[in-house]
């Protein structure tokens, strides 16, 4: 190890060489605040050559290596390795080019999700993907666990908005897979290096795909009875052919804490609210706004309320997005899942997630983007009771083992990580884990790139309480 | 000579590739896209028009599962009941292509602008692996992150990999109609300039082609939209007269569009990556050698009619001295990839994981 911190230092000066707790502590544990771990050292390249010489020198000596951008992984995707390095990509954070023409950016990886929007906007173009964090969240971490946000149904995650890439493979081979073109030629190399959760390698160059700004929203919030309601209006939305940007459902829990934390207000005896929003051009929204308006006066709502504005539509976007911070107001403690079940048995996953939640005396608040069927559970608990976590844990487990059963995933947006390393298991079976272990080792020989993540294989690092984190009790950043 | 087996099931097509060792396997379809299918060795063909069947649609999820043999024509029919689709255009589906065919191809029509290419829709795949394995990667949900996302990489793989036994598709409402105008250009760079202008709005765009001037463009909506997206497409390319095509005329076109008839006695067609902004350079080096290009996809690709007794060396230095990349769609030649690929390692990398002994016939990765 001295040799390996003697060589790495050759790569980086001190002050882009962090040895000392002090200043690795940042470091230490991401968006899944459950797990801290301290790692050997902490880098900070400024360019593609000083990744490729780390990551060549990790691979000589068999340290593992993980790449981080804003540490705002809910997975546990960006936590350290205890012997191992933290490649923080943060300040290389440039937007190289934008082409209009094209409708292309090519970005660095630590560039900021929002910056990208922000610097294209005078073009009339904008970055699709909107993770809750895409204030501080960076492009190589939206990348390497396929981010997604409450507008995927339409538009898709963020694989579906990458073109091309260079990437350092674990073992420092340089590679250039995609092109600027959205048509490709051959395998889909840039498909399959996003969401691979940094076990192949390190993207340090991404050309983003970028699409025109919507000229309209129609955005409406109607409150129901039960969830069940509210459910049965997403099925008629789709089955009369529209294609939202978004469908949420908030139940009354979530609807309590948004209330609590932002001072969301929300139409009085509902039980839960839908979010719906139409965008895209004039022409069709206005279009698309009858017909869905017309959905709407058919089913029990108890209120609609219709975005008239930017500033209402933000509001009622604010209550939404706050959920999960603001679920920090109703419990000291809580764990959120990312399931993902077929949209048509969204009804009965919200039916037996109630039972668990009796079952096991845990409290579950349901907020979920209820057109591509992903839950997001938020199982509430007081870590200072004793074995208060467990039984968190094991219903958390419940309603994941849930989804599979249902016919659905582990995880729609947040990515496997560290925490659902587990359940890949109940999703694939051997051979084909099997299978993509091959891959993993034909890029990363050594598997020193996120050891330990996305496989069920290690053990897990010590548990600290889940709780808020820290950007999100500053208010920048939540969970979605 | 090559000879073809013809499995009826995926386990079937399991215990071929775990007992093969003779010579290399090459999975096929209807072989609709020639330039892809043809083989230039001794390889062992595996004919999946067997194993056919939608195996599982879910209207309301948006989610269609289907074994590789089966025709995408069906697959559309059934989709149509429902006022679904796959959006991506997919090409030869009259000429008789296969699911399994068509993500080998990974080529995507025309009017595959207003969602996304066959990779935006591919949600899981079923595959027999090198060693004989039948895997799955993915998840028969419009949302999932877990595992490597292989569905994707198959799209495009030329049956080099592995033998697709299923795979999941995410559909879309199809629309409620189409109108196309047909606009005349001054000429190349106002062409240029009019798709770049069309596409920073947030128009329905189906399709937009530039065929020799002239600009082709179809946009969705209903019949108000369709009035209204017209106005605005004509304002946004400063009035210039456009030729409007609707109903049977229009559909007709684009389907035309994905169904290229030509000699292939005379004739390949092949298909070069480009951006706008490099269109007047490669517009430019076609003609010094006698080409003339169709370009799609509002400019993100281009086809070429070849003459087969032309000389490819020479296209393919000009290819790749330009950066560009290129591929025979339809061809009775045998295949080659046009330009330089430097993700080919990486190919040769996953090609390690999934067929570890080389069992498939793989002509691009050499």
């Amino acid at each position: 190890m001295s040799n390996f911190l003697e060589s790495l230092s050759l790569i980086f000066p001190e002050e882009r060489l962090h040895q000392n707790p002090a200043q690795m502590s940042a470091f230490e544990s991401d968006g899944l605040t459950a797990f801290a771990v301290r790692p050997r050292a902490v880098v900070i390249p400024l360019d593609e050559d000083e990744i490729v010489r780390c990551v060549k020198l990790c691979h000589q000596h068999k340290i593992p290596f993980v790449a981080r951008g804003s540490g705002t992984s809910l997975s546990g995707g960006s936590l350290p390795h205890a012997d191992g390095v933290v490649i923080a990509l943060n300040r290389m954070n440039r937007i190289l080019k934008i082409i209009p023409q094209d409708c292309i950016a090519i970005v660095q990886p630590g560039a900021i999700n929002l910056a990208v929007t922000k610097a294209v906007e005078e073009y009339g173009l904008h970055f699709a993907p909107d993770p809750s964090s895409q204030q501080v969240c960076t492009i190589g971490g939206n990348l390497a666990f396929n981010a997604g946000g409450a507008h995927c149904l339409k538009y898709g995650m963020t694989s579906n908005h990458i073109l091309g890439m260079r990437v350092v493979l674990g073992d420092g081979t340089l590679v250039e897979l995609g092109s600027h073109s959205s048509e490709s030629i051959g395998p889909d190399a840039t498909g399959l290096f996003v969401g691979s959760e940094g076990t192949l390698g390190i993207a340090t160059q991404i050309t983003l795909r970028l699409i025109p700004k919507p000229d309209a929203f129609h955005t409406v919030l109607i409150g129901y009875g039960s969830v069940d309601a509210a459910g049965d209006t997403v099925s008629a939305i789709i089955q009369a052919g529209l294609l939202p940007a978004a469908m949420e459902i908030m139940d009354r829990v979530s609807m309590q804490a948004a209330t609590a934390g932002v001072g969301a207000e929300y139409p009085p005896g509902s039980e839960a609210v839908l979010i719906v929003e139409l965008d895209g051009s004039r022409e069709n929204v206005a279009s698309e706004k009858l017909l869905l308006d017309a959905i709407i006066a058919k089913t029990p709502s108890i209120a609609v309320i219709v975005a008239m504005d930017a500033m209402e539509r933000a509001k009622i976007w604010k209550g939404r997005k706050s959920v999960f911070s603001a679920v920090g107001r109703l419990s000291s403690d809580f764990i959120v899942q990312d399931g993902v079940v077929p949209r048509n048995r969204l009804g009965e996953a919200l039916r037996e997630i109630a039972k668990i939640s009796e079952s096991t005396g845990v409290p579950v608040a349901n907020v979920f983007h209820a057109g591509d069927g992903n839950l997001h559970p938020l199982i509430m608990f007081d870590g200072r009771q004793h074995g208060a976590l467990e039984r968190a844990e094991a219903t958390a487990a419940r309603i994941v083992q849930l989804c599979i059963d249902l016919g659905g995933s582990i995880t729609g947006e947040h990515g496997v990580g560290m925490e659902k390393r587990s359940f890949m298991t109940s999703m694939f079976d051997e051979p084909s884990l099997d299978m993509m272990r091959r891959i993993r080792a034909a890029c990363d020989p050594m598997q020193i790139a996120n050891r330990d993540k996305m496989f069920p294989s290690a053990e897990a690092p010590a548990m600290s309480l889940y709780g808020l984190h820290p950007l999100e009790e500053k208010g920048i950043a939540s969970r979605m | 000579m090559s000879n073809t087996i013809n499995p009826t099931t995926p386990e079937e097509v399991r215990e071929f590739v775990a007992s093969h060792e003779a010579k290399k396997i090459h999975p096929i379809g209807s072989r609709t896209k020639t330039g892809l299918s043809a083989t230039a060795e001794d390889v062992t063909c595996v004919d999946m028009r067997g194993v056919t069947g939608i195996i599982d649609y879910q209207p309301a999820d948006f989610t269609i599962t289907v074994r590789a043999g089966t025709s995408v024509l069906e697959v559309q029919n059934c989709l149509e009941e429902h006022g679904q689709f796959l959006p991506f255009d997919p090409p030869m589906i009259n000429a008789g292509a296969t699911i399994g065919g068509m993500v080998g191809a990974g080529w995507n029509g025309s009017c595959r602008m207003l969602w996304g290419g066959m990779r935006d829709f591919i949600l899981a795949v079923d595959f027999v692996d090198g060693l004989g394995n039948l895997v799955r990667a993915g998840a028969a949900v419009v949302k999932n992150t877990a595992g490597y996302d292989l569905p994707k990489f198959f799209v495009g793989s030329y049956g080099q990999f592995g033998i697709v036994t299923a795979a999941c598709f995410k559909v879309f409402p199809k629309p409620l109609g189409y109108r196309t105008l047909a606009i005349s250009m001054q000429n190349l760079d106002s062409a240029l300039q009019g798709m770049s202008d069309l596409q920073h709005h947030p128009i329905n765009i189906a399709a937009m082609d530039l065929d020799n001037h002239t600009l082709y463009v179809r946009f969705a909506g209903d019949h108000v939209a369709l009035d209204a997206t017209e106005e605005r497409i004509i304002k946004l390319l400063h009035g210039r007269p456009a030729q409007v095509m609707h109903g049977t005329e229009e559909t007709d076109y684009w389907t035309a569009q994905s169904h290229p008839s030509f000699d292939l006695e005379k004739y390949s067609l092949i298909k070069i990556l480009c951006n706008r902004s490099n269109i007047a350079l490669l517009d430019k080096s076609l003609h010094a050698i006698g080409l003339q290009g169709r370009y799609c996809q509002g400019g993100n690709s281009c086809l070429v009619e070849w003459l087969n007794d032309a000389d490819v060396v020479k296209l393919n230095e000009m290819v790749t001295r330009l950066g560009h990349q290129g591929v025979f769609l339809l061809s009775k030649q045998t295949h080659r990839l046009l330009g330089s690929y430097s993700g080919r390692e990486f190919w040769h990398r996953i090609r390690t994981g999934l067929d570890p002994q080389h069992k498939f016939y793989a002509p691009y990765l050499k």
